[in-house]
């Protein structure tokens, strides 16, 4: 099937937007046929189409919308509101990022709706984001392995600010993972990505009813047991802290926290979620969570270097704890504090970031 | 002179403190569901379910294209979550990981793991050796200064100083336990056991009484029932106990201890019938404890033969311990000793029945000797031990180190009892002092005599036969003639002398003793007339 026969979205190389932005070549699919190759990460890929769009030498990322992408569903109808709404939302987040001046956040350029024709799916609705050189978790290979403590130290430092930023705003991203971190130009300039999952407190949202409505394969496994607590913080922002601390297991073991817990665990203590029969609830399943979480703890300790493993340890346990209870810094959880507060997190991954940097320049002076 | 722990006058279905890997054998950390109905995550389920399905086969479909390293990554990391790991293609994908030069040595030991089959949970047994739990806590107190929370690993470091006979840390890391988990399984039952082992029995009720879940929970509920029941205190919540039994969110395994111990409740009770079908209830998937219980409750009441309940009686060291004792197989009475040691190393039970049946049988008593000094490990001033210890030293030839023991099982002990006034006897007749010898063990019956224990009394007289008889066998037959005597009179009043008796008398019929030493001269002063007349009066 040719490209004239898809919707609007798919139509868009060639196009120039009002505002000056011209659409230059598609991203991930052939445009002979629209057949996806590749996936750009950090943008969500729900009903998506992407393209690189350059304006006065810039060159941005564009993410149009394909309202066809409804017309499979047995109630087109709603299938129609779910991309709608998801797009609307996705837009007002971003907007609200904007607003806050949240520079760890990967904002919208500009976001808008063109047509392509006369009918209701040759319309677009699309928004352009600046263009990233790439996900973490792809980049980190292309960083020499003298460098990579410095530079996945500096991500995480990145991501805790964005995260706290969004948090500053009641939005909790729940889809935090090492794709939807990305990374920007030769510096080291990380961004968070893809609020299309986010839940923001006060803001009606197409996920808000959904438990979780991340990935489940980074989920936490109080989400996994059924453990779903009804308090916004506790379950959104405790959710959050999880997966920012899932990151420094992806960075030193190449698995996430969820991974790697799961693989410690027979089906037989496994939730039924993720293929188990465990029928207990989240509170029984506690103590044998925490016993599989040391081991992982003494797994990563060996996976980090001497100079920094105490404080990693540290906050990895604090942030992943499986108890929800639990996470966040100590002296926050307390009466008077903020229990999902990122900012002492915030503070020792830049100082560990400055650290490796520091290590590794002598390192590469000798 | 040793006695076997067989005598105890009751047996209930204590926990076993296993480790975390023997327990989950066991059945012990099964899930439940909650007696309050929750309302099924259907939605959460089907979310879960749906998006995994979806980005399992999106994610295989494009490493198969890519054959990318990122894509097999993302397809290994994504199995891992889905359970899917052993599908034909995520394997290929992890071997692709195997061999790329891109993968760290973390990613690579998982992708092995992967390939090997091996993702499942890499617990270990805990180690035997004196160094190896040295080593093993010294390890445990790294990780549990990683994660200060983990209850269960404190559990189970807790039983690693059981084993070494550290009480005070133990009961320090139970109490840090059941602090993070008032609630845990494994913490109550564990905690359980030990204070029980520590001699606290109130407490072993108090932890296990407080915890809501007992009431709800059959492995929790039998040990409370066991505990009170061992320290003679009425069993409370019998009907709930009951209600237990019929609950259908429990498997058999689940409530096989608890029926296990109301049965015995039932049979001590004199309700034959219902104790039986609680036993038989029991016996459909026993666990060890259960077995053993089972076993116990039919050899010593008469009521059934275990062998009527339990098709395998050899899924329980303990109960084929002694079914081996009872057929005389003492080989593997020992073995299986050995074995049930093997499970609870802070126990003395087993070695003090292993080390009896190595003195009994005579042929072992390096592997007795070796049983008893690793239960003293844990237990270095328990007497009993102690008195078997200097009873196969001296069957050795080690009267020095048999005189050690036996002034360190006195020391410990809070009277002198009959088997260590006959221990007594035994090594002075290994020291050569024949005279003492005899002393001593008339010493013993009379003891046994005044606190009327015939059988004790007659024990200590067949293995003063023994000895007697390795120093002059002629007088072999003299001891034969009378044990027959007191054994007629035991077949006259319906009943039967132990099984060592038995052993012993036959030993000396057949003259055939194993270590016949005829250096010590002259037995003029041995009055076995009057030994007889003690057995006279005890048994009229």
């Amino acid at each position: 099937m040719g490209l004239e026969m898809l919707a609007g979205a798919w139509r868009l190389l060639g196009v120039r937007l009002e505002s000056g932005w011209e659409i230059v070549e598609p991203v991930g699919w052939d445009p002979v046929n629209g057949q996806k190759t590749d996936h750009y990460n950090g943008t969500g890929g729900h009903f998506s189409v992407a393209y690189i769009a350059e304006k006065e030498g810039k060159r941005a990322f564009l993410k149009a919308i394909d309202l066809s992408s409804a017309m499979g569903a047995v109630n087109v109808l709603k299938a129609l509101h779910d991309i709608t709404s998801a797009h609307n939302f996705e837009a007002r987040l971003l907007q609200i990022c904007q607003g806050g001046h949240m520079d760890r956040v990967v904002v919208a350029l500009e976001s808008g709706q063109v047509s392509v024709g006369p009918n209701l799916q040759d319309a677009a609705p699309y928004l352009i984001f600046e263009l990233a050189d790439g996900d973490v978790r792809r980049r980190i290979q292309k960083v020499n392995s003298a460098g990579r403590l410095a530079w996945w130290l500096r991500a995480m430092h990145h991501t805790a600010v964005g995260i706290s930023q969004l948090h500053s705003r009641r939005i909790a991203h729940q889809d935090l993972k090492p794709s939807n971190v990305l990374s920007f130009g030769q510096k080291e300039d990380f961004r968070v990505a893809d609020l299309g999952r986010s839940v923001c407190d006060g803001t009606a949202g197409p996920h808000d009813d959904l438990t979780f409505s991340g990935d489940w394969g980074y989920a936490p496994p109080e989400i996994l047991y059924g453990h779903i607590d009804p308090d916004f913080a506790r379950r959104r922002l405790g959710c959050d802290l999880y997966l920012l601390g899932s990151m420094i297991f992806f960075f030193a073991t190449g698995f996430g926290c969820t991974q790697q817990l799961l693989t410690r665990l027979d089906v037989a203590q496994r939730p039924l979620s993720v293929r188990g029969t465990w029928r207990g609830d989240y509170e029984m399943a506690l103590p044998m969570l925490q016993a599989c979480f040391t081991d992982m703890l003494a797994e990563l300790e060996g996976n980090l270097p001497g100079p920094f493993h105490e404080e990693l340890i540290k906050a990895a346990s604090e942030l992943c704890n499986p108890n929800p209870t639990l996470r966040g810094h100590p002296l926050d959880r307390v009466t008077s504090g903020n229990q999902f507060s990122l900012v002492r997190y915030v503070s020792l991954f830049d100082k560990l970031a400055k650290k490796a940097e520091v290590l590794f320049r002598q390192d590469t002076a000798i | 002179m040793i006695t076997p722990d067989d005598e105890l006058a009751s047996r209930h279905t204590i926990p076993r403190w296993l480790s975390i890997k023997g327990s989950i054998a066991t059945g012990e950390f099964t899930s439940f569901a909650s007696a309050v109905k929750v309302p099924i995550q259907a939605d959460l389920l089907r979310n879960a379910h749906t998006f995994l399905e979806n980005e399992f086969e999106k994610r295989k479909t494009v490493w198969l294209e890519t054959r990318d390293w990122y894509d097999a990554e993302e397809l290994v990391s994504l199995a891992l979550v889905a359970n899917t790991w052993n599908d034909g293609v995520v394997l290929e994908a992890a071997k692709s990981l195997l061999r790329s030069d891109v993968s760290n040595e973390s990613v690579k030991k998982f992708a092995q793991r992967f390939i090997n089959g091996a993702l499942v949970p890499s617990l270990s047994a805990l180690p035997i050796s004196e160094a190896g739990m040295r080593l093993e806590i010294a390890k445990r107190k790294r990780l549990l200064r990683l994660n200060p929370r983990d209850a269960l690993r404190l559990t189970e470091t807790a039983l690693l100083h059981a084993n070494l006979g550290q009480l005070k840390p133990s009961e320090a890391l139970i109490e840090r336990a059941l602090i993070l988990s008032p609630d845990d399984r494994y913490v109550l039952r564990s905690a359980a056991r030990f204070f029980v082992h520590a001699n606290q029995p109130d407490r072993a009720i108090s932890v296990l009484s407080k915890s809501g879940r007992t009431l709800d929970d059959p492995w929790l509920n039998a040990a409370l029932l066991a505990t009170e029941a061992a320290h003679g205190k009425s069993p409370r919540g019998w009907k709930r106990a009951k209600a237990l039994l019929r609950d259908g969110r429990f498997t058999d395994r689940d409530v096989s201890e608890l029926a296990a111990q109301m049965g015995t409740l039932e049979i001590d009770g004199g309700s034959r019938k219902l104790a039986l079908r609680l036993l038989r209830k029991s016996a459909i998937s026993p666990t060890e404890n259960a077995i053993a219980q089972i076993a116990w409750v039919g050899t010593h009441s008469h009521v059934f033969q275990p062998e009527e309940f339990l098709t395998d009686l050899s899924l329980s060291h303990e109960a084929s311990a002694r079914s081996a004792y009872h057929n005389g197989a003492w080989s593997d009475a020992l073995a299986e000793s050995e074995a049930w040691h093997d499970i609870e190393r802070f126990s003395t039970r087993p070695a003090i029945f292993g080390s009896f049946v190595a003195s009994i049988a005579a042929t072992s008593i390096a592997r007795g000797v070796a049983l008893a000094e690793a239960a003293l490990v844990a237990n270095p001033a328990n007497s009993s031990l102690l008195n078997n210890l200097a009873v196969l030293r001296a069957y050795q030839g080690d009267v020095d180190a048999a005189r050690l023991a036996l002034d360190k099982a006195i020391a410990s002990s809070p009277a002198l009892t009959p088997s260590l006034l006959a221990t007594s006897g035994l090594v002075a007749f290994r020291a050569g002092n024949v005279t003492e010898g005899m002393e001593k063990y008339q010493a013993a019956i009379d003891k046994a005599v005044q606190s009327k224990n015939g059988e004790e009394a007659l024990r200590a007289y067949c293995f003063l036969g023994r000895e007697v008889s390795r120093v002059d066998l002629e007088l072999a037959g003299e001891f034969v003639q009378n044990i027959d005597r007191v054994i007629e009179q035991y077949t006259k009043r319906g009943q039967s002398p132990s099984k060592e008796i038995t052993i012993i008398r036959d030993e000396l019929a057949s003259a055939k003793l194993s270590f016949v030493d005829t250096s010590w001269g002259s037995l003029s002063n041995i009055d076995i007339t009057k030994v007889m007349d003690f057995l006279s009066i005890d048994q009229t």
